[in-house]
């Protein structure tokens, strides 16, 4: 009886131990986010972006005559720290993962230039997911930030 | 009077393992031993071997699961560093309640137009979900399509000036 006694707390600690280890509890999780920063002008026509799945996207969405792949980068995000990505023009893309919310990944994307916030959006995607984000001034056109998460 | 003392050695040794013999042949003596030294020799608890800490630390290492159990996941919802601005969950809501998204300007690039369209190709459950858009440079669109199964979300900021 003892025995027994002896095995189930110690079989119920370790079994516990695993358990709480297993759900993450102090697991560190991180994000991947690909981050595509595309130019989009009416003073070009070409189109130069390395993901050409990106064309049909970026002709019937927008309106604008050519796009240019400024910069690729992938963020690993972790909980409550932003990464920062900078934008041509002195924008800064500052981007945190707030959590996870069932199956969705959620996401603060910040938009900014010194002071001031062009936008501030909180998302909550379903891997996979796009969002683009777009308005910023640049030098020729406007900048399009695409956000690829669960890829 | 030495046949004498011989004999009676013998028999002292005869009888001695006579009285072995029996011993040995007696399971129940040997058993009823062991009972004896269990019951007035036994060892401790492994209770009490935990002493006087042993005890609580192993009812707050109960208790403790106990609390992982039901409340599991420990993550705060919404939680962000102060530096960040971020809003509580409750204020994500009412925050895109007070501000929903701006109509587009009628200068605004054919994406309207396409949003318009395309509303009826939504998924009943979108695969990114805007909780909030909040924007100081000008009036916001946000709308989905969907591109061979992948659903798009496009957030744009028409800046003013």
């Amino acid at each position: 009886m003892e025995r027994l006694l002896r095995t189930i707390f110690w079989g119920s600690l370790l079994g516990g131990m695993l358990w709480i280890r297993s759900s993450g509890v102090h697991a560190q999780h991180t994000e991947r986010v690909l981050v595509t920063v595309i130019e989009a002008s009416n003073a070009k026509t070409d189109f130069d972006v390395d993901n050409d799945e990106y064309r049909d996207q970026l002709f019937k969405l927008f309106s604008y005559t050519g796009y240019s792949q400024l910069d690729k980068t992938v963020a690993d995000l972790e909980r409550s720290k932003r990464q920062l990505v900078k934008l041509p023009n002195d924008y800064e893309l500052l981007l945190t993962l707030q959590g996870e919310e069932a199956d969705r990944v959620l996401v603060q994307a910040v938009i900014r230039k010194g002071n001031s916030q062009f936008v501030d959006t909180i998302l909550a995607i379903l891997r996979p997911g796009v969002v683009f984000l777009g308005g910023p001034p640049s030098e020729d056109g406007t900048i399009i930030i695409v956000l690829e998460i669960g890829f | 009077m030495k046949n004498q003392q011989e004999e009676f050695e013998n028999q002292a040794l005869s009888s001695y393992r006579e009285y072995l013999k029996q011993e040995f042949a007696q399971a129940d003596l040997t058993g009823q031993k062991k009972a004896f030294i269990h019951e007035c020799f036994a060892r401790e608890s492994w209770l009490a071997s935990l002493g006087e800490l042993g005890i609580p630390a192993m009812a707050f290492a109960l208790l403790c699961l106990t609390f992982a159990h039901f409340y599991g996941d420990f993550s705060v919802a919404g939680s962000v560093h102060p530096m960040l601005g971020a809003v509580p969950q409750a204020d994500v809501r009412s925050a895109a309640e007070r501000e929903p998204v701006s109509q587009p300007a009628s200068a605004e690039p054919r994406s309207t137009v396409a949003a318009e369209k395309q509303n009826k190709e939504l998924p009943a459950i979108p695969a990114v979900d805007v909780r909030r858009v909040v924007s100081h440079a000008g009036p916001v669109v946000v709308y989905q399509k969907s591109f061979q199964d992948h659903p798009i979300t496009v957030i744009w900021v028409f800046p003013r000036g």
